[in-house]
């Protein structure tokens, strides 16, 4: 009996001290939807459509506070969703019902517009880079030319690149794809092939290397260990993206005769054009049995599209 | 059964105290954080919307140039409307980006004032200065997009520029900008360019820009550059003449300096007004002291244009479309060859420099200070003259340099240019005085016009460029200055 009187009045207790005083009912905030034409345009075309959103407004805590930057001009906003559009988004809708379904389902769910360049305090520059797959940031677009075809390149292997990163994330690498070469991967050092290629034109007798004939023969370096660029040396990911995105924007002939076909002018590139091959194959080999999608056929669609414009 | 009891009241007696207590703790303030930050924003917005004709700052990044003016017209609707002085400092059309953009207010640790767009705040991130006066244009500006508020005070808004806080800023080189209310008549921009054009350097009204006071030069220079909106100020220091330079800004009425300047004997000065019609420029702090043109030398000198002692200064040739080309020289001029002319050099390259000890033919200068004109091929086999190769054809005509006040290369005759003609290509004596006729024009305008817009800028593409009019074989083509290291010079 004493135990169940004292009981009783823990249990008393414990309602006097914990019950609610009043009821709260969850009431969503209420969304009120921008009327600024390049809010809407986004809002339509990618909100909407890719749950995308895309951060045109500027946000310092979008870019790191070491680079200075600006933002972009309004009149490149909506030009840039437009190039998105027709060289990222419709190619892959074009290109089968599965590869449409692939890039609605894999969309990015946010995309950064900066104006500038990222600018290093020491004057050198960042090129766009994505976030854990989960947002590309583009940069230089107040440079928009879609007649510049050192610009419109580089802005679409930014998405391309950044877009096959989310893939491989999602359902990890081709399997065997980091065996065929394993052990040329430079990993961090990868920066160091542009600084050996110099030193080695140099050496050859060439005083003062132009930056070209310096970034020729850091290619060369890199096709040599089995990779297209000497970033795509750094690891097996960028290694898949820099394929994926590369083979995607190159004229055919052309990829074919640097990256693929031996050139008895360069021997010494053969084994590495072989490597090359073999993942090349497993790529596309990945993208259609995982995701019914022909890269070839994605390809030609968005060659078509960048032939149509006059690139200079 | 009474230790029962006592045990039952005691937790019963806790836990009423328990349930009764107040643990709320008095709050300081009338509302929470969350609210009193949207009233921080909310009275910034308030403030800048309420000015009747919106606000003005003077925009700039560096003391190496001067400040512009920008206004700014805010709506409720979180729209903002820019006006703005052209940044003359770099393209002779001037940068200037009137658009309505967005804004939004934010916090931090103060309210923060954010432009959501590019705007002329951002166009500052391509200008390049020369930050330590070596005469390299070494160092980029910073753009601004957010401005943190300092404070609100005497109805100015002292707003810190967020990008000049980044990591490794020192605190001196944080700049704080005032936004002032504008008038209806700073919305018009005519008083500027009159002023600008009346104040700035023209060789035309006399050698030099001095101060007078009391009707009596002083000894100084006062040099003003009215496209970078700063003043060559020269005067006698303490053992050798000192050089430095006063960033200003330029409104409907005169120009003031961004920084008060004390003047032995005169006191502070900081205003300056002008008279556009009679020309006169009176300072306003002190009425006695004004800015006239002489011919008369100070006892300071003009700056010699030393940076010929660390580097060439080459000009390139663009093509006549302004398509940049860098250093391909070759396929440039092999485009820009007349197919009429095959047997003909052409006019490569202009190099001004002092004696020093190499040129691009690794021949020596001829004279202490010269401008040299290089005809030459770059296919040898047009006429065995090959730029980069055998031998092509050094010009060389002596001048002598100054740097004036606008930063523009005074460069003055000191021999015959037919006479370099001749001992250029000492066997064809005719063939010679013809091409020396055929390059008078432009060594006439490149001589005598100061406006030929031969500015030391920048080693990129920002670079200006010259249309030349008078070089028969490159008609229509533009040239650039461009900066040659010795190395380049080598290769």
């Amino acid at each position: 009996m004493k135990k169940n009187i004292f009981y009783a009045l823990c249990l008393a207790c414990c309602f006097v001290s914990c019950s609610d005083k009043e009821e709260v009912n969850y009431v969503p905030d209420k969304v009120e939807y921008s009327t600024d034409e390049i809010d809407v345009y986004f809002q339509k075309n990618f909100q909407d459509k890719y749950g995308c959103a895309v951060r045109w407004r500027w946000e310092d805590k979008y870019v790191d506070i070491n680079y200075v930057v600006a933002p972009a001009m309004r009149k490149v906003l909506i030009p840039t969703g437009e190039m998105l559009r027709k060289f990222w988004i419709e190619p892959f809708i074009l290109e089968s019902k599965e590869s449409g379904d692939f890039i609605r389902k894999h969309f990015p769910p946010e995309i950064v517009c900066v104006g500038s360049e990222l600018r290093n305090p020491d004057g050198t520059r960042t090129l766009g880079y994505a976030d854990a797959g989960v947002r590309i940031t583009l940069t230089e677009l107040n440079r928009f030319d879609l007649n510049d075809k050192k610009w419109i390149i580089q802005q679409l292997h930014t998405i391309h690149h950044e877009f096959s990163h989310i893939i491989h994330q999602k359902y990890n690498m081709p399997s065997g794809f980091n065996k065929i070469t394993e052990e040329n991967y430079t990993g961090q050092a990868w920066d160091d092939i542009y600084t050996n290629a110099k030193s080695d034109l140099i050496s050859s007798g060439i005083k003062d290397p132009t930056p070209e004939q310096t970034d020729s023969l850091s290619q060369e370096k890199a096709i040599m260990r089995g990779m297209l660029t000497p970033y795509g040396t750094s690891s097996e990911f960028e290694d898949f993206a820099e394929i994926v995105s590369i083979y995607l924007l190159t004229d055919p002939t052309e990829f074919n005769a640097t990256y693929l076909i031996p050139d008895p002018k360069k021997p010494y590139l053969d084994k590495g054009k072989v490597f090359i091959d073999k993942k090349l194959v497993m790529v596309k080999e990945y993208y259609w049995s995982n995701f019914s999608i022909d890269l070839s056929h994605l390809r030609d669609i968005i060659r078509q599209r960048l032939n149509e414009i006059k690139m200079k | 059964m009474m230790n029962t009891i006592k045990k039952i009241i005691g937790i019963v007696i806790l836990v009423l105290c328990y349930s009764c207590a107040n643990n709320e703790v008095e709050s300081l303030f009338d509302k929470n954080p969350e609210e009193r930050i949207e009233d921080a924003k909310q009275q910034l917005n308030k403030i800048l919307v309420d000015a009747p004709h919106g606000w003005k700052t003077y925009f700039g990044t560096s003391d190496k140039v001067g400040r512009w003016l920008i206004l700014m017209d805010f709506d409720k609707d979180g729209t903002v409307q820019l006006k703005c002085d052209p940044v003359d400092y770099y393209y002779l059309k001037g940068v200037k980006y009137d658009e309505k953009v967005s804004y939004k207010i934010n916090f931090s640790q103060s309210s923060e004032l954010v432009f959501e767009s590019f705007t002329q705040f951002s166009a500052w991130n391509e200008f390049v200065v020369d930050s330590d006066g070596d005469g390299y244009f070494d160092k980029y500006t910073s753009p601004e997009t957010q401005f943190i508020v300092d404070k609100y005070q005497d109805g100015k808004l002292y707003m810190k520029g967020k990008s000049n806080m980044g990591v490794g800023k020192k605190q001196a080189e944080v700049l704080t900008f005032v936004f002032e209310p504008a008038n209806e008549s700073d919305w018009i921009f005519d008083g500027i360019t009159a002023v600008k054009k009346s104040i700035n350097y023209d060789v035309a009204k006399g050698k030099y820009q001095r101060l007078s006071y009391n009707n009596e030069l002083l000894e100084n220079l006062f040099l003003v550059d009215a496209e970078s909106r700063v003043i060559l100020y020269k005067y006698m220091g303490t053992t050798v003449d000192a050089l430095s330079t006063l960033p200003f800004y330029i409104t409907n009425k005169g120009f003031t300096l961004v920084e008060p300047l004390k003047l032995d004997k005169v006191g502070t000065i900081q205003n300056f007004e002008v008279n556009t019609t009679t020309n006169t420029i009176v300072c306003v702090e002190n009425p006695q002291l004004s800015l006239v043109y002489t011919d008369k030398e100070s006892a300071v000198k003009r700056t010699p244009f030393t940076i010929f002692n660390k580097m060439y200064l080459g000009i390139e040739v663009y093509h006549s479309t302004g398509d940049p080309i860098g250093r391909n020289l070759k396929k440039v001029f092999d485009d820009l060859r007349p197919p009429y002319a095959p047997q003909e050099q052409h006019l490569n390259v202009i190099y001004f420099a002092n004696n020093i000890d190499k040129d691009m033919g690794k021949t020596p200068f001829k004279y202490a200070q010269e401008l040299t004109l290089i005809y030459a091929d770059t296919d040898p086999s047009y006429s065995d003259k090959d730029l980069y190769g055998a031998n092509p054809t050094f010009v060389r005509i002596p001048v002598s340099y100054e740097n004036s006040s606008n930063r523009m290369w005074v460069i003055s005759l000191v021999g015959s240019v037919e006479q370099a003609f001749i001992d250029a290509y000492p066997t064809k004596v005719e063939y010679a005085k013809q091409k020396a006729k055929d390059a008078m024009p432009m060594m006439y305008r490149l001589l005598n016009e100061n406006g030929w817009g031969l500015y030391a800028q920048a080693m990129n593409t920002n670079n200006p460029t010259v249309k030349v009019i008078d070089e028969e074989d490159i008609v229509g083509s533009f040239f650039t200055l461009y900066p040659y290291t010795v190395e380049d010079v080598n290769r």
